[in-house]
């Protein structure tokens, strides 16, 4: 069904006074004889991750004279090898990577890479070399064509957070975007579709009004999709029995909320979520440090959950921000936008390990580490190997896969 | 960049627009000299074209507004929004700060406390200062003013939550409102120099030998050039033009000479020993730099991304009137593709657009608070910008979830909706009962799946309780309206209330199922359709609430 198809059969449902909140069997019966697809979670640590402190190569002479205020000291870390080490508070991080859950890929970037914050998000929520001018992110992209479901539902791809990221545009497939279950609804006297009228094009389109009809157009889908998702989603929430202890942090709860929508059945595929705070130019060990310990008991508490049933156990986390930062520390105790970084990639059908090549310490770009690799090839081995989708449909070409994924 | 450089300080022209305007053929380019061939056409002005403009040069307006400017002049409204206007009553703000040393004779706990203190009166100073702004943008004492402060606002981006101290924030803003209609190039000098921009992108530590490039790149990036006007030299050389530019928590501009680079720079190819002046002159002499403002400006205005024409045509009105913002503006507002019907009415209002308006029509000024704060909600809060970019803006702003909320809070403004409807789900109940026996496990579980961060983040609620505190009572009478205009059909009445709350002329077949609504509703009250206009029936007015509820629940309340 294209969208415009999906939308008049929401409306034609919704003619029926209130119809389209009504029957259950919509909501948790029709979908339970298909089998398990794979989710595919995305999380964006905003702000520039600083890498070097978070997959640290304690043993390396020049991380340890670039670093003094931000040292994270070889006593410390989390070893994986005799080169890396996890930041102290990455704990369940490191037990999963000691369980071959947890894959590393190292020195993750793009070719010129961009130093600023929105135009690197570009890149990668666009996945194209030089950001967006116009069309879908890549998640968009994945949703309107590279998925392939037949007559998706509006929770096809969900970003539960306060803004949506530009990955999950697509005028064609709009994400559903909220910042919690609980109020995700109309309260009190429901406005309703039923108060909502179709604007039925007439045959020749009023040129007067042009701009404020197209605008309504799509206004309308949007509604159309909130009063489609409202109650589907809350239930989720509500009915959702997590296997494992959350943290009481707001980003906990996200990923529990996120874990509900996974479970719910609600047709979702493709989840994004984010955690700020990430661009530390100034003060930046106890900022980071509280980042870390803020990220790990929530990501830990998430993956164990996802082990218990057979939805989390086919679902891919991706954890992933828009640079790293400058090897050598600025004069404020912090660090400057850098560029390359790690990405994270868990869950059970992860071949856990290091991947990609480790950049060098020493040739750097103004200062910066080199990228050793694409992200678009993170993307793409997620894409092929974890979500059978073919790669090249969303991100245009083909890509070194890496082979993380069983 | 051009071989000779130019001087864009010519004295200030307003162009000549008159009332009869000079519109260019179709494939005729408007940057070609001369407008040699063109079509005469006088602009047309009525109610569209007045909502329209104070729509987007304001707040938005209620019909009575509406109808009396549209009986003027195009060149009388827009003077009035042009006028000068003094602050009558400035916010009374005070440097809420830690005196140097004051905190040493302190044991740790009575220091942690007394910081604690002091963050807590300089975010609440900083809260009040935006419902002072919010008030001023509903009862419309400076609508263009405003308008243009909260443009520079997600210009010349800060956040509190970076800054920290409130009064820096406020006197920010204080320099934004002053500059807001004024010299493009004087403001952006101003703005290097404010200590809360100093201390946003950490200019403070931007030292001769251990540069910080933030303040330097978002300069160029963002504030004057846009991405791709420059190289990542241009960036570290003007970094070491910023050098030594510091500001204290006394709110004052420092410039500390021995962490000043003294040295020679080369930015965009010029070479010397710059400083910061030297680097604003730089910068105003790009070509690009024109360009990229009325960009923004006509985005911002018409709400849609301009054509190459059309930033052209206004880089040469802004570039010849020496980057005045009064007499470019005035020439957008006076151009009929202004006007045009890609434009009109097919804005995404912003959450202060959609929550002043809302207001402004209502005509219930009571609630500045849930205003701001609901705003922040619909991700749009002030001072907090997202990021330095500042907001997006556009069908940005919409999403399934802000959607509803909007709603949501237009209904709590209303007073239908109050804490009862936000803690019970009884939609959720119902279904959650009608689910087979099994799901007797689930109900005992919700409420442990609710964990209180979960709850925490149904931030209606957290309004709710606010308005609570303060007893908000919405001092409304929508039935006057119903008299004035003589409605005494349903139909009158539904069309009455879709003109008189929205900011948009909507389609005719919008009405409709308000319509079966509203007269379903009224008959199962058992109020004779005369009787709405007429009497004092209990439960008109809330009937009537209750319908403008829905309406400004809409697509059609979004857009402006």
């Amino acid at each position: 069904m294209n969208p415009i198809q999906r939308r008049q059969f929401l409306t034609t449902g919704a003619a029926l006074f209130g119809a389209a909140l009504a029957p259950t069997s919509i909501v948790f019966g029709a979908r339970a004889s298909r089998g398990v697809d794979p989710t595919l979670v995305v999380i964006q640590l905003s702000g520039g991750n600083d890498g070097l402190s978070t997959v640290v190569p304690y043993a390396d002479r020049v991380y340890k004279k670039a670093r003094r205020q931000t040292l994270i000291a070889e006593d410390d870390v989390l070893k994986i090898d005799e080169r890396l080490g996890l930041h102290p508070s990455l704990q369940r991080l490191h037990n999963l990577h000691a369980s071959g859950k947890l894959a590393i890929v190292e020195g993750v970037g793009y070719p010129d890479g961009i130093r600023s914050h929105f135009k690197s998000l570009e890149v990668w929520h666009t996945a194209r070399a030089r950001g967006r001018v116009t069309g879908p992110g890549w998640l968009g992209r994945l949703a309107e064509g590279g998925l392939k479901v037949e007559s998706p539902d509006p929770e096809l791809v969900v970003h539960l957070g306060q803004s949506a990221p530009y990955s999950v545009h697509s005028s064609e497939h709009p994400a559903v975007a909220l910042a919690s279950p609980t109020s995700y609804r109309w309260f009190g006297d429901t406005p309703g579709v039923e108060i909502v009228c179709e604007h039925q094009p007439t045959a020749e389109p009023n040129p007067a009004t042009s701009g404020r009809d197209d605008a309504l157009a799509k206004m309308r889908g949007v509604m159309h999709d909130a009063q489609a998702s409202s109650l589907e989603i809350r239930a989720a929430a509500a009915r959702y029995k997590p296997k494992a202890e959350y943290p009481r942090t707001p980003f906990g709860a996200q990923l529990q909320d996120v874990a509900s929508l996974i479970h719910g059945d609600l047709g979702t595929r493709v989840i994004s979520t984010s955690l700020g705070g990430f661009d530390t130019h100034s003060n930046q060990k106890g900022r980071h440090d509280n980042l870390m310990g803020t990220l790990d008991p929530a990501l830990g508490a998430f993956l164990q959950d996802l082990n218990g049933t057979p939805e989390g156990r086919s679902t891919i986390v991706v954890v992933f921000s828009e640079f790293g930062r400058r090897v050598q520390e600025n004069g404020s105790r912090g660090t400057d936008h850098g560029m390359a970084g790690p990405m994270f990639v868990m869950g059970h059908n992860v071949k856990g390990g290091l991947y990609g090549k480790a950049p060098s310490m020493t040739e750097l770009d103004k200062g910066d580490l080199k990228f050793t690799t694409d992200f678009r090839s993170v993307y793409a081995t997620v894409l092929d190997e974890g979500l059978g989708v073919n790669s090249k449909a969303v991100l245009g070409k083909r890509y070194p896969r890496l082979g993380f994924l069983a | 960049m051009t071989p000779q450089p130019k001087n864009r300080m010519r004295p200030i022209h307003l162009l000549p627009l008159f009332p009869l305007l000079l519109v260019p053929q179709a494939g005729a380019s408007p940057v070609s000299p001369g407008f040699q061939e063109t079509v005469v056409q006088e602009m047309e002005w009525g109610e569209r074209e007045v909502e329209h403009l104070l729509n987007r040069a304001g707040f938005g307006a209620g019909t009575e507004q509406v109808q009396r400017w549209a009986a003027r002049s195009q060149a009388e409204l827009i003077d009035h929004l042009m006028e000068p206007r003094v602050v009558a009553d400035p916010f009374p703000y005070e440097i809420v700060t830690r005196q140097r040393g004051a905190l040493n004779d302190l044991s740790e706990d009575e220091r942690r406390a007394e910081q604690q203190r002091i963050r807590r009166e300089s975010r609440r100073q900083a809260g009040d200062f935006v419902m002072w702004w919010v008030d001023r943008m509903i009862t419309d004492v400076d609508p263009l003013g405003e308008r243009m402060t909260l443009f520079w606002h997600g210009h010349f981006t800060s956040s509190l939550q970076t800054v920290k101290q409130g009064h820096l924030m406020i006197q920010q803003n204080e320099l934004l409102r002053e500059h807001a209609l004024g010299n493009y190039g004087t403001l952006l000098r101003e703005v290097l120099k404010d200590p809360a921009m100093i201390r946003y992108l950490d200019n403070n530590s931007n030292r001769k030998g251990r540069p910080n490039e933030n303040l330097a790149r978002e300069v160029m990036e963002l504030f004057s050039l846009g991405e791709g006007e420059y190289t990542e030299d241009d960036i570290k050389e003007a970094a070491r033009a910023l050098s030594g530019h510091t500001a204290g928590l006394d709110g004052k501009h420092r410039f500390v000479p021995r962490q000043h680079d003294f040295g020679e720079k080369t930015i965009l190819g010029v070479t010397g020993k710059h400083d910061l002046d030297d680097l604003v002159n730089i910068l105003l002499e790009q070509d690009a730099c024109p360009r990229w403002i009325v960009q923004r400006l006509l985005t911002y205005f018409e709400g849609a991304t301009p054509t190459l024409d059309r930033v052209e045509t206004y880089a040469r009105i802004f570039e010849e009137n020496g980057m005045e913002l009064r007499p470019t503006l005035r020439a957008l507002f006076e151009d009929p593709a202004f006007y045009r019907p890609a434009i009109v009415g097919a804005k995404v209002l912003s959450p202060i657009d959609y929550l002043v308006g809302l207001n402004r029509r209502l005509e219930s000024t009571a609630a500045p608070l849930v205003v701001s704060q609901g705003a922040a909600t619909l991700g749009q809060k002030l001072f907090d910008p997202p990021n330095v970019k500042g907001w997006e803006g556009g069908f940005a702003w919409i999403s399934t979830s802000t959607l509803m909320q909007r709603g949501n809070l237009a209904g709590m403004m209303l007073g239908v909706i109050d804490m009862s409807d936000l803690r019970s789900d009884e939609e959720l109940d119902e279904m959650m009962e009608s689910m087979d026996e099994a799901s007797m496990d689930d109900e005992m579980q919700m409420d442990d799946a609710a964990t209180p961060p979960q709850r925490a983040r149904n931030e209606m609620a957290v309004i709710a309780r606010a308005m609570s505190r303060f007893e908000y009572r919405p001092r409304l009478n929508l039935r006057a309206r119903l008299t004035q205009a003589d409605a005494d059909t349903d139909v009158k009445v539904v069309d009455l209330m879709l003109h008189e709350l929205l900011a948009i002329e909507v389609p005719a077949e919008s009405a409709g199922p308000l319509v079966t609504w509203f007269q379903a509703e009224r008959e199962a009250m058992e109020i004779p359709e005369k009787a709405v206009l007429r009497g004092r029936r209990r439960g008109v007015e809330d009937l009537l609430r209750r319908l403008a509820h829905k309406i400004l629940s809409l697509p059609e309340a979004q857009l402006g």
